[in-house]
């Protein structure tokens, strides 16, 4: 089970906030691993919304 | 980047690659990165092919940037200036502590540069006093008996 720091964690480097509430937490430490958290939320669309100038500058310069 | 942004980056770093990505290879991506939001984007792409999730996120941002090509989304837009205003306000607040950091810095080296400055006229003085009794002891022919003369 991941731990409620790393969840914290993840919250805050990849969408910039805390989570929603201790529920939303409970509900990602039960998430495989701490990678598939991560590519979980990389990929949600509160992601994408946030960075979607980031990931077309990236995007461009990854061609 | 800033110690902080750097910090977030090693982080960052290891919690998606752990030990398989070398910490050389994420230094490289962070010196020519200027800000954490762009790290956390580029880093993934770069090296995606490490990981099947990462190989799954980066597929899934390159195939949302063609939909986003055909048809730009008002409400992303709308968001985008959003987000971008709300990190516009985040730097200026930023600036304005680093500012009055500075300030508050600056002030305390004028003062202790005030101080050692008084500190050396001090000493220049006692050094001119010294040197004038030191010129009237050579002139007196004797010690008086209170200052430590023989008798």
């Amino acid at each position: 089970m991941i731990s409620r720091s790393d969840v914290l964690n993840l919250y805050r480097l990849i969408l910039d906030r805390d989570p929603e509430s201790e529920q939303v937490i409970g509900e990602k430490r039960n998430a495989a691993s701490l990678s598939e958290l991560a590519s979980e939320m990389l990929t949600s669309g509160e992601f994408a919304t946030n960075n979607a100038a980031t990931i077309a500058t990236s995007l461009s310069r990854d061609v | 980047m800033n110690e902080s942004e750097l910090a977030r980056c090693a982080q960052y770093t290891q919690i998606l690659f752990g030990k398989s990505l070398k910490s050389r290879d994420a230094d490289d991506l962070v010196s020519v990165c200027s800000s954490f939001d762009e790290f956390r984007i580029r880093l993934v792409l770069k090296f995606s092919q490490k990981t099947e999730a990462l190989k799954k996120v980066a597929a899934h941002w390159r195939a949302s940037a063609v939909k986003e090509d055909k048809s730009p989304d008002a409400n992303i837009m709308l968001h985008m200036l959003e987000n971008l205003s709300r990190k516009q306000s985040d730097l200026e607040l930023k600036m304005r502590d680093t500012s009055a950091e500075l300030l508050a810095k600056l002030q305390a080296i004028d003062s202790v540069a005030t101080a050692q400055a008084e500190w050396r006229n001090s000493i220049d003085e006692i050094r001119t006093q010294l040197t004038l009794l030191r010129t009237r002891l050579d002139h007196e022919d004797e010690v008086p008996v209170a200052l430590g003369g023989k008798k």
